[in-house]
C-alpha cells in the first residue's frame, strides 16, 4: 500500500471537501479509492431502523438489506468491522459520529488485508466529518432513508427531533419514535448542558397533523424554557399555557420532564400522565420509578410532585409512551410492561449499546402488532455512566 | 373503523345515563362527542358508563374533558359513573381520575 498515509489522507480530504453537497456518493467513492477498493457504497438506515439501503446519486438505490440477519446489519448493530470473502472481499464499516450512526461504509476490495486497518480508521473518520458537514445542505441523505413515503406529520416530527442518540463519558441518551413513517403526536428532546442532561418525552393528544402541531408547540416551548434557564416546574407550566392558548378546547400533551445531575447521578423528574419509567440496575430489572402524576400539559394544573432518584453508575432508565406497552397482537394480547422490562434487561445482559437497545425495543413493539401500531410509540433510554 | 355503540337511557329527572360499548380512539371519539353534545343541554347531567370499553386513547380523553367543560359552562355536568380497566388505567396515569370519575 501507499507508504505515506499522511499524504493519502491530505489528498483525500482536499478531494472530498471539494465535492458538492448534492454529490455525497462521490465523497464515499473517493474514500473507497484511497483504500484501493474497486467499489464503495454508503448504506443508510431507514427511518424505521429496520433496513439499510444504498445511497444513490439522487436518493436510495432500491436495494434493501434488513438489519437483522445480514452482515451489513451486524456491522450497523454492533459496530464491528465485518469482512466476507477473499479476492474480492466485501467489507462493512460503521460510520458513526460519536454514537450517532450515519450508516455503513460498504467496500468491494480486490485484496483486503488487516494491514489496511490502520489506514481505514482515519479515512472513515474523515468521511464521517465530510458527510456531517455536507448532509445538512442536501435532501439526498434524507431521501435515502425512506423505505416508504413519509407523511407530512412525520416529516415535521423527524425535523423536530434531536440526533437520535448521544453519548459522553458521563451519560448517554437514545430515543426513537414509531411508526416511523406516520408518527403523529409523540416526540422527545434532550440537551447536554453543563453538568446536566435535560430531557423530555411528549405525547400530544389526537393523531396526524392536529397532534403534531401540539407536539411542535410543546417541544419548542420546553426548549424555550430550558434555554431561558427556567426550572422544570416553570417549563411544565409555561408549556401548558402555550398549548391551551394556541389550541384550547381541552387539547393537551402528556409528558415527562427530567434532569440528570452528572456529578451526583441525581435524577429529578416530573410525570404529566405517562407510564412510569423502568429502572435497570446491575443488569437486572429493579422496577418502576414512582412519581404522582401532574395533569397533562394544557389542562391547567399545578405540579403534583417532582420526584428524585439517585442513579448509580451503569443504571439505565427507560422512559416510554403508552403506545409501546399497548401495542396489541392479532390475538388481542398487549405488549405489556413485563415484556418491555424483559427485553430491556436482556439488552443490558448482552451489553448492547443504548442506541441499539432502543432500536431493538422499537422493532419488537412494531413486530408485536403484526400490522400497524394503533398509537404512537416512543422510547427514550437514559444511561448514567459515571460522575 | 373501530366499533363503538352508545346507548342512551330515558332521562330520570335531570340525569341521563349513557353507556359506551366498544373501542374509543381517534376515529370513534367523534361519535362519543356528538352523543355527549346532544345530551349536555338544558342543565341536564350526564352519567357516562364506560365499563364496557375495551380500548381508550387520549383522543377520547379530550372529548370527555371538553364535554365536561362545555357542560359546566352551560350549567350541565358530566361524570364517568363506571370505568373498565383500560379506562381506569388511563385516568390514573394522567391524574384525571379525580376530575372525571364519580365518587
Amino acid at each position: 500500500m501507499n507508504p505515506r498515509p499522511a499524504e493519502v489522507l491530505l489528498t483525500l480530504l482536499d478531494q472530498m471537501v471539494a465535492v458538492p453537497a448534492s454529490d455525497l456518493i462521490s465523497a464515499v467513492r473517493l474514500a473507497g479509492d484511497a483504500l484501493g477498493a474497486s467499489d464503495a457504497r454508503l448504506l443508510v438506515a431507514d427511518y424505521g431502523l429496520t433496513a439499510l439501503q444504498e445511497l444513490g446519486k439522487d436518493g436510495p438505490v432500491n436495494v434493501f438489506q434488513p438489519i437483522e440477519g445480514t452482515s451489513a446489519g451486524r456491522c450497523f448493530a454492533r459496530g464491528d468491522v465485518v469482512v466476507s470473502g477473499e479476492e474480492p472481499s466485501t467489507v462493512w464499516v460503521l460510520l458513526a459520529d460519536g454514537t450517532e450512526r450515519l450508516g455503513v461504509f460498504e467496500l468491494t476490495h480486490p485484496s483486503w488485508s488487516d494491514e489496511l486497518q490502520s489506514l481505514l480508521d482515519p479515512i472513515v473518520r474523515l468521511l464521517v466529518l465530510v458527510l456531517i458537514s455536507k448532509r445538512r445542505y442536501t435532501d439526498v441523505m434524507l431521501r435515502s432513508r425512506r423505505a416508504a413515503p413519509l407523511s407530512l406529520a412525520a416529516e415535521m416530527q423527524w425535523d423536530l427531533l434531536p440526533p437520535l442518540t448521544c453519548s459522553t463519558e458521563q451519560v448517554s441518551l437514545s430515543g426513537t419514535v414509531q411508526p416511523a413513517y406516520s408518527i403523529g403526536g409523540d416526540s422527545f428532546d434532550y440537551a447536554l448542558n453543563p453538568n446536566r442532561a435535560e430531557f423530555a418525552i411528549v405525547d400530544a393528544v389526537g393523531h396526524g397533523m392536529g397532534a403534531v402541531s401540539i407536539a411542535v408547540v410543546a417541544i419548542n416551548s420546553l426548549r424555550n424554557a430550558r434555554r431561558e434557564g427556567a426550572n422544570m416546574e416553570t417549563a411544565y407550566l409555561s408549556t401548558g399555557d402555550a398549548i391551551s392558548a394556541q389550541f384550547g378546547q381541552s387539547n393537551f400533551a402528556t409528558a415527562q420532564l427530567g434532569s440528570l445531575a452528572l456529578d451526583t447521578g441525581e435524577l429529578t423528574w416530573l410525570n404529566a400522565g405517562h407510564p412510569l419509567p423502568l429502572l435497570v440496575r446491575n443488569r437486572s430489572f429493579v422496577g418502576e420509578l414512582q412519581c404522582r402524576p401532574s395533569m397533562p400539559m394544557g389542562l391547567g394544573g399545578p405540579v403534583t410532585e417532582v420526584a428524585t432518584e439517585v442513579l448509580q453508575p451503569g443504571d439505565r432508565v427507560l422512559f416510554y409512551t403508552d403506545g409501546v406497552v399497548e401495542s396489541t397482537a392479532p390475538n388481542g394480547q398487549e405488549f405489556g410492561i413485563d415484556r418491555l422490562a424483559d427485553l430491556l434487561t436482556r439488552a443490558a445482559l448482552d451489553e448492547v449499546s443504548p442506541a441499539e437497545t432502543v432500536r431493538r425495543l422499537a422493532e419488537a413493539t412494531v413486530a408485536h402488532t403484526a400490522t400497524d401500531l394503533r398509537d404512537d410509540a416512543t422510547l427514550l433510554l437514559v444511561e448514567y455512566h459515571q460522575p | 373503523m373501530p366499533h363503538l355503540e352508545i346507548k342512551v337511557e330515558e332521562p330520570v329527572g335531570a340525569v341521563v345515563r349513557l353507556a359506551a360499548i366498544g373501542e374509543l380512539d381517534a376515529a370513534s371519539a367523534a361519535q362519543l362527542e356528538a352523543a355527549l353534545d346532544a345530551q349536555l343541554v338544558d342543565g341536564r347531567r350526564v352519567s357516562l358508563d364506560l365499563s364496557e370499553i375495551s380500548f381508550i386513547d387520549s383522543s377520547a380523553l379530550r372529548v370527555l374533558l371538553a364535554a365536561q367543560k362545555a357542560g359546566t359552562e352551560a350549567g350541565s355536568g358530566l361524570v364517568v359513573s363506571a370505568a373498565s380497566e383500560p379506562v381506569k388505567r388511563l385516568l390514573q396515569m394522567t391524574g384525571l381520575n379525580h376530575v372525571l370519575l364519580a365518587g
